[in-house]
């Protein structure tokens, strides 16, 4: 729900209250007056129905003036509010009595005299008219001002709602919001500001820390791997011995792959500049598919390449060769035994689709750093992050698609050349 | 018997001097002094001489006082760059192969490096038999030009040509065959992991699998070529972990 909304509900519902409390305030004031006003009318008529009588000259004058002689007299004056039906069908019209007994001439007279209060119930109906018309009218105006204040005095929050949602820790952009004339905008946008500020130099901090981290390690990692080495070379090892040192060795060659993925990233993330020379993706493809070749041949795959066209693109070549071999080496890894690889290029598309099993997870998650769709020790889970990172760098587009028990990874080259 | 005492010292002299004639001298420059310390274990077997520098300022001093046949040089030291010492390297003792050795896998730094004339270049953390074959690679290329016969009893390698031969008879090898072979004869009597052979022969990126069965395919098909014209069979599987070229 809107804010302007939010308020304006709040708005309509008290002034509902308060449109009711006036309404029957005002009715009942207005019936008073109108009440008192018809019994003083009906005093002065009976007066002159009482002078007529003394002249002897009175007549009934249904139903507004009825004399009718009584017996005994009464003192009291009664003011009754009545219906009178005029033929049988109707309900009958309220009229508003005064009933008056008068002795003229030693004989007692009943005087009973009646004002019609149809007016009375017009004047209500014309109350409930004006009221309920003016709050329509009300509404309408609340409506269009709220367009008006969301348009313009809501702009500049609008403006720095849009300025965040586009704001990156990654970009080296910084925050720039407009100043707003309004004073809680203002605050908002200074507040902004100083989050952004701080978030951005603790995501540096952060980052560097990140990087250094993985510099330092490579050198205890470089020891490390030649102790081990060596330690292979003794010749007084038992089995026992060996096996906990290839245990040792394959988990330590993974850390160092980790590593070595990792500086990638961030080099990647840098956006430093490579050099970039004009790349044959056919040409390339060839190359990666000879370096697997053997892999290809131990898992019985079947690989099967139709290059329609070539593609060329303006890129770093170590890049591309690691953008390719990454894809196709998963390839290989994630698929079964006498499995199939096609590798398409057609137009400025490149897929390379390969049998698997059926993920499990949603396709986007395989660029997630570290995500793994198996507890398979063999990946680390970083070959798609860095494929994806070298895609943002060229602009090319890379898309994860499972069909038809083909798991396929697609590269749309817009920048051809 | 002061004459045959003499006679001893100056023959002892004279064969030093032999050695040191025809012995190959290494200058390793590398500030990490355990991962220098690994390095002279490994290679040390092989008749080298291997000087060690731990700064900038100490292999300046080196390379200005003695002449090198090959250099390994690790670009970042405490107190200046390697890729100075490659520079100077080239300008005073250009017969000096020159291996650079650096944890910055900068894709620039390795074109700025073989610009200057580095002769190849690897980078840490890398196999201490990977390390090994590049300076022996390297060494052939330029001390013989490439034509020394590499001899292994029996068997002669032609590293120019590519070529295998066993007693004087060739042996067909697939490139692959032929790439594993070189590789346990640069680093024979040590044992060779399945990955440092799969990172030697096939790259560096193919080291992200697990599975490296192939390997055993291909050593077992060179084995039996090699067994076929006669050669004794070398290589020998260690437990899981690898294998080993022994001549013993």
């Amino acid at each position: 729900m809107k804010l302007i909304n939010k308020i304006s509900y709040y708005f309509l519902f008290s002034s509902v209250l308060i449109f009711i409390i006036v309404s029957a305030g005002l009715y009942f004031v207005i019936e008073n007056t109108i009440t008192s006003e018809t019994d003083e009318q009906l005093l002065n008529i009976s007066q002159k129905a009482v002078q007529e009588l003394k002249s002897g000259s009175a007549d009934s004058f249904s139903p507004f003036v009825d004399i009718i002689p009584v017996n005994q007299a009464n003192d009291k004056n009664e003011f009754k509010d009545v219906l009178i039906k005029s033929n049988e069908e109707d309900d009958g019209e309220p009229f508003r009595q005064l009933t008056t007994f008068v002795n003229v001439n030693g004989k007692n007279y009943k005087i009973i005299v009646r004002i019609s209060l149809i007016e009375k119930e017009d004047m209500l109906y014309s109350i409930v008219l004006v009221v309920s018309s003016t709050f329509l009218l009300f509404i309408l105006i609340l409506y269009f001002t709220n367009k008006i204040i969301s348009k313009k005095i809501l702009k500049d929050f609008y403006d720095t709602l849009n300025k965040i949602e586009n704001f990156s820790l990654k970009n080296d952009v910084q925050l720039q919001l407009t100043n707003s004339k309004i004073e809680e905008f203002e605050q908002l946008n200074k507040s902004l500001l100083f989050l952004a500020a701080k978030a951005k130099s603790e995501y540096c901090s952060l980052k560097e820390f990140s990087e250094e981290t993985n510099h330092e390690i490579q050198t205890p990692i470089s020891v490390i791997k030649s102790k081990l080495e060596l330690l292979l070379q003794s010749n007084d090892l038992s089995e026992d011995n060996l096996s906990l040192l290839d245990t040792s060795l394959k988990n330590f060659s993974k850390l160092e792959r980790i590593n070595k993925s990792l500086l990638l990233l961030n080099k990647l993330e840098h956006k430093d500049l490579f050099e970039t020379t004009i790349i044959n993706l056919a040409e390339e493809l060839d190359n990666v598919t000879a370096t697997y070749n053997d892999f290809i041949v131990s898992k019985k795959i079947a690989l099967s390449r139709s290059l329609k066209n070539d593609i060329e693109i303006k890129a770093n070549r170590q890049l591309i060769n690691i953008l390719l071999s990454n894809i196709f080496s998963n390839a290989i890894k994630h698929n079964v035994n006498s499995g199939k690889i096609n590798i398409e290029l057609k137009n400025n598309e490149l897929i390379i689709s390969n049998t698997g099993q059926v993920p499990k997870g949603n396709t986007e998650k395989f660029f997630e750093r570290f995500y793994k769709e198996s507890t398979s020790t063999e990946s680390v889970g970083l070959g798609l992050t860095i494929a994806k990172k070298i895609c943002d760098l060229y602009r090319i587009d890379i898309r994860n698609n499972f069909s038809d028990n083909l798991h396929s990874v697609i590269l749309t080259f817009n920048s051809i050349g | 018997m002061l004459l045959l005492y003499y006679s001893i010292v100056a023959l002892q002299f004279f064969f030093r001097i032999i050695y040191l004639l025809y012995s190959v001298k290494i200058l390793l420059i590398e500030d990490e002094k355990d991962l220098a310390k690994s390095i002279v274990e490994f290679i040390g077997k092989e008749n080298y001489l291997i000087d060690i520098a731990h700064r900038y300022s100490d292999a300046d001093e080196k390379i200005s006082l003695n002449d090198y046949d090959c250099a390994l040089v690790d670009l970042m030291l405490p107190d200046g760059s390697g890729l100075d010492l490659v520079k100077k390297l080239k300008k005073i003792q250009p017969k000096c192969v020159i291996i650079i050795i650096t944890a910055k896998n900068t894709i620039d730094d390795k074109l700025t490096g073989l610009d200057l004339g580095a002769d190849d270049y690897l980078t840490k953390p890398f196999h201490l038999a990977e390390l090994n074959a590049r300076i022996k690679s390297v060494l052939r290329r330029r001390l013989f030009d490439g034509s020394s016969k590499i001899i292994i009893n029996e068997i002669v390698i032609d590293a120019e040509k590519r070529e295998v031969k066993v007693n004087s008879k060739i042996v067909e090898l697939t490139r692959r065959e032929y790439d594993i072979l070189l590789f346990f004869i640069s680093n024979k009597e040590r044992v060779l992991t399945k990955e440092s052979i799969v990172e030697h022969v096939w790259g560096d990126d193919a080291n992200a699998f697990d599975n490296f069965d192939f390997v055993y395919t291909h050593i077992k098909n060179l084995r039996k070529k090699l067994i076929a014209q006669g050669a004794s069979d070398y290589i020998k599987s260690v437990y899981g972990i690898g294998y080993k070229l022994s001549l013993k």
